[in-house]
């Protein structure tokens, strides 16, 4: 539970496209290490990018 | 996770116990003892160690260490839990400390706030090295409060789990599950960053566009305040529903206790009534036995008199329906009323003569003998009206004595219902409950209001997309941002539906492993059905919902608690203060069967424990040879000789206290297999 193994489970068991899985995961990434806004904005910048 | 040593100093009636079972082999630990031996104390030291729940003032700080110590002198309360987390031996000390002082007075005031310590350790000996700066939210990391209830348990409420607690048990263990939080903020996070290239969009393509922004941004935050108040009122309607509920329960528990004092008072007035109604009757019954009595010996002091009367009316000698005298004077004027010719030497004259001097001899003592039994035949119908009476007033003493008796069992009966109850709670309790329906009615009104503000509200929110869309048209750089900020919405959209999802998903596995175990356990199809709000429904094999017994209910109770650990992959003991409660042997068998599972199997790569908080009646070597197999560790809190009430120390084995006793005493001599 406290590896967010759960939660991820989700994510990569879900109907989502691959991109947005992606995004999902490096979402929870970014969560486990409490990031905040500006990491967030990044995160969107990087992958709407690509 | 394998708690293995608890260390509590001065709380409640635990004085200082250390119980390291860290050498000990075994997964099941019964710490046992009477009633008033500190096991709710053992729980509320260890709810209090790791979540900072206090128990109430009195049972905090150690009335025997506040007697010993001096004034002026400090005293630790303080709880340590020692535990292994995982197989990989990482080990954790966590450590709850409040300091108090004796005043002068005799009393304790607190010195500083309480300290939580959390060290880790990477392997099962040693000291413990790393000590972590956030110790609260590494706790709630791995023991939830949301799940608190599923870690430490009461046996007492577990009857009624699933009727007062379970809709928010159930929904805060799901939401944890799925660790609904963290997609919550992941959604906010994404809107945040959408928010912000809006902004920049807005700035870069113009005022009107800007305006419109600010606009969306106030729509936005209306809708972000809707979405919030609304949730807080399904959280205080839920709350309201929770605690009517439970009045409810605790009410139909007492059931007819609602206007106990009134009765009583009624009961009182009705008993004074009756109980003078007695003493009258009494009184007029004496009163009428001594008049009777008086009149029926005055009776039957006469018995020569009655015989005479009846001798005298025999031989006509009681006095005449006329006077003699009266007679007398119609002789002398020689002509009776009637006409007939009374001329002396008559024949009829002759004939009134003779009877007249008859008269005149018994004239006398017939008028005598008649008065007399006149007032002997009064006398008799006296009586028999006095018997009457008597009938009646005894009648009367009866019905009353009747009526006393009645009253006092009742108001016995009431008496005995009130013992563990205050009649002015019951009464406030239901004053409660009147108030509640008022505040859900409300609160349910409100909630529909907000949601059909927020459907206004997203739907001009939309339009104000649209809007934006169009005046922020043309700018090169802002139509990279543009990509940017609906890539934002996206993933706060798609976070905000899995988080739905996974719930879902949680809710359905959960139902599958507890429709399996209930129904393996029933031997029969029961099905179970987690509503939609989380309530827990069992159907028959007719999917009719079944009424459960009290130990069913129990059983069920532990069932979840298994299911969610294994859902979950949930890793915490599960430690259960009066664990069989309303469980009978069936139930108690298959619970030890259940349990013997449970502690098997590893759960996230650590090994499972429970802890069962028992006392003499529901600890018997009977219950004991259920849970033979799985070698329970088992340790007593005694009552300390010296400091009874206020002092109870740990032991391990039976407390030789209860081997005394009949069942234990039978099983110390080997009577008991």
């Amino acid at each position: 539970m406290s590896d967010f193994e759960v939660i991820r489970s989700f994510v990569s068991n879900s109907d989502f496209s691959e991109e947005m899985k992606e995004a999902l995961m490096q979402c929870i990434a970014l969560e486990i290490q409490d990031a905040g806004p500006t990491e967030y904005l990044n995160l969107v910048k990087k992958l709407s990018g690509e | 996770m394998k708690i293995n040593r608890i260390e509590i100093a001065n709380f409640g009636i635990i004085s200082e116990i250390s119980m390291d079972i860290s050498s000990k082999a075994g997964s099941l630990v019964f710490l046992n003892g009477r009633n008033g031996r500190g096991k709710t104390t053992f729980q509320s030291a260890l709810k209090w160690c790791f979540y900072g729940d206090e128990p109430e003032p009195t049972k905090f700080l150690s009335s025997f260490a506040l007697n010993e110590a001096k004034p002026g002198q400090t005293i630790n309360t303080g709880v340590i839990t020692e535990i292994v987390m995982d197989n990989s031996g990482l080990t954790a000390h966590i450590e709850r400390l409040q300091v108090f002082q004796k005043t002068e007075s005799g009393g304790a005031k607190r010195v500083g706030q309480p300290q939580l310590i959390v060290k880790t350790r990477k392997s099962e000996k040693g000291a413990f090295t790393d000590v972590l700066a956030n110790p609260e939210a590494w706790i709630g990391n791995y023991f939830p409060r949301r799940l608190m209830d599923f870690f430490l348990f009461d046996g007492e409420k577990m009857k009624n789990f699933f009727d007062l607690k379970v809709k928010g048990a159930v929904e805060s263990a799901v939401r944890e599950i799925a660790n609904v939080d963290r997609f919550e903020n992941i959604a906010n996070q994404m809107s945040s960053a959408e928010a912000t290239l809006n902004r920049k969009i807005s700035k870069l393509t113009g005022a009107k566009a800007e305006k419109i922004n600010m606009q969306l941004e106030a729509q936005q935050k209306l809708l972000v305040d809707l979405y919030l108040d609304y949730q807080k009122g399904e959280a205080e309607l839920s709350g309201k529903k929770e605690r009517k509920e439970e009045i409810s329960v605790i009410l139909s528990e007492r059931e007819g206790l609602t206007d106990a004092a009134e009765r009583l008072k009624f009961m009182e007035l009705e008993l004074t009534s009756h109980r003078e109604a007695n003493t009258q009757a009494t009184q007029d019954f004496q009163t009428e036995i001594l008049t009777n009595g008086i009149h029926g010996l005055l009776v039957s002091s006469f018995p020569e008199l009655r015989k005479q009367v009846s001798l005298a009316k025999a031989e006509d000698r009681l006095p005449p329906p006329f006077e003699p005298d009266r007679i007398l004077k119609l002789l002398d004027e020689q002509l009776c009323i009637c006409g007939t010719d009374l001329s002396p030497g008559g024949k009829e004259a002759e004939s009134l003569k003779k009877l007249i001097e008859k008269f005149q001899v018994s004239s006398i003592l017939g008028k005598v003998l008649d008065t007399t039994s006149k007032q002997v035949d009064l006398l008799e119908q006296k009586m028999a009206t006095g018997w009457k009476v008597i009938e009646d007033k005894n009648r009367a003493i009866e019905k009353s004595t009747k009526d006393i008796e009645r009253v006092e069992a009742e108001r016995d009966r009431l008496l005995e219902k009130l013992q563990d109850h205050d009649a002015s709670e019951i009464r406030l309790l239901a004053q409660e409950r009147k108030g509640l329906d008022k505040s859900i009615e409300k609160l349910i009104s409100e909630n529909a209001t907000m949601l059909a503000q927020s459907e206004a509200a997203t739907h001009k929110l939309e339009t104000l997309k649209k809007e934006f869309e169009l005046a922020s048209k043309g700018n090169a750089e802002a139509e990279t941002l543009k990509i940017q900020a609906v890539f934002a919405g996206e993933v706060a959209k798609s976070a905000r539906q899995i988080h739905k999802i996974a719930i879902n998903q949680v809710r359905t596995r959960i139902q599958e492993s507890f429709t399996e175990k209930f129904s393996s356990i029933k031997n029969g199809k029961f099905r179970t059905e987690i509503t939609e709000n989380f309530e827990v429904r069992t159907l028959n094999e007719f999917g009719e919902e079944t009424e459960l017994s009290e130990g069913e209910k129990m059983m069920k109770a532990y069932i979840f608690s298994i299911v969610l650990r294994e859902v979950i992959n949930l890793g915490f003991p599960l430690i259960v203060d009066t664990p069989f409660g309303r469980l009978d042997s069936p139930n108690r068998a298959q619970l030890a069967k259940m349990l013997s599972v449970f502690l098997k199997e590893e759960i996230a790569g650590s090994d499972r424990q429970a802890f069962f908080l028992m006392q003499d009646t529901e600890y018997t070597p009977y219950t004991k040879k259920y849970f033979e197999t799985l070698k329970p560790i088992e340790a007593y809190l005694a009552k300390d000789v010296k400091f009874e009430n206020i002092k109870s120390s740990l032991g391990y084995g039976i407390d030789p206290d209860w081997l005394l006793y009949e069942a234990w005493k039978d099983w110390a001599e080997g009577k008991i297999g």
